[in-house]
């Protein structure tokens, strides 16, 4: 197993995922940049992990979840002393692709526990195995909240 | 099962395609991360931080173990007497309203709990403990 061959095939992944469970960019990469460079770390010190990407997307998703929460909570605050503008800012406007909106929207309309699974299996490109993993769960569990997820995303894509 | 004439693994499939497309990263992002990791840039997390995070931590666990001591029953008040002693309920005392005959054993048969205590003797009398008055214990400072 190369070292560097598993990143290259993890990022795209990694930034996929972290994309449609914090919403943003910014947000995203930096909790695909933690993964991969704990991953890294892993690797160099103990040698690769049993699971690579299982490990990786541990890693993702707990760093993402910290960050969402840290979001919610300082979101007020950032707001009151950035003094933003109603004008959004090339980001903003970037993000706006309708595409993109509509999906991240209708992901974030899902229950959460929905959600996680699905981008794990659909946009992460896990196994049934590892996803179960990574969120602590038997497969049978996985497999139904990601049906049950698919069903309402699919209804919701539908819709608009 | 299908839908729509298709299978339900097609639209999955189709499903899952269309949040990849949706969520797809520029390959000039996922190259950056790579080689960022592969340097292992990881910010460190300040040392003063973690030491003002966990000093913060020792400083409210302290805090919390005081504040329950202090409220533990039989600590010694902090203020006020009436707010930190225990409310004690003093039984009321017993009012005979029928006399027994003094060789007769009383059998204990309380009737009701939170209303007059009705007590049977064996020899068939009844006392009747009525709840006069229930009253806190008394306050140092208040006249008796």
């Amino acid at each position: 197993m190369d070292l560097e061959a598993t990143l290259c095939e993890l990022a795209p992944r990694l930034l996929r995922y972290c994309l449609g469970f914090a919403g943003d960019r910014p947000r995203a990469e930096d909790g695909a940049q933690e993964a991969l460079t704990a991953l890294v770390a892993r690797w160099r010190r103990h040698g690769p992990p049993d699971s690579p990407q299982a490990f990786a997307f541990t890693v993702a998703r707990r760093r993402m979840r910290r960050a969402i929460l840290r979001q919610r909570l300082l979101e007020p605050l950032e707001k009151v002393l950035s003094g933003r503008g109603p004008n959004p800012d090339p980001e903003e406007r970037a993000l706006a692709r309708a595409d993109l909106k509509r999906t991240l929207e209708a992901l974030h309309s899902l229950p959460r526990g929905h959600r996680e699974a699905l981008l794990l299996v659909a946009a992460g490109e896990l196994e049934t195995a590892s996803a179960a993993k990574v969120l602590g769960i038997s497969k049978s569990a996985l497999k139904m909240r990601v049906h049950r997820a698919r069903r309402s995303l699919h209804v919701l894509l539908e819709d608009h | 099962m299908t839908e729509n004439n298709r299978p339900l693994s097609e639209i999955d499939s189709a499903l899952d395609a269309t949040l990849r497309r949706a969520l797809e990263p520029d390959q000039a992002a996922a190259s950056r991360l790579v080689r960022s990791a592969l340097t292992e840039r990881r910010a460190p997390r300040p040392r003063l931080r973690r030491l003002v995070t966990a000093t913060a931590v020792a400083v409210m666990a302290v805090i919390a173990l005081l504040t329950l001591e202090l409220r533990r029953p039989g600590a010694p008040p902090s203020g006020d007497p009436r707010r930190e002693m225990p409310r004690q309920k003093v039984p009321a005392r017993a009012r005979i309203t029928e006399p027994t005959p003094a060789s007769a054993p009383a059998t204990l048969r309380i009737s009701n709990e939170d209303g007059p205590v009705i007590v049977t003797t064996s020899a068939g009398s009844k006392l009747v403990f009525l709840p006069l008055v229930f009253f806190d214990q008394p306050n140092p400072g208040d006249a008796s």
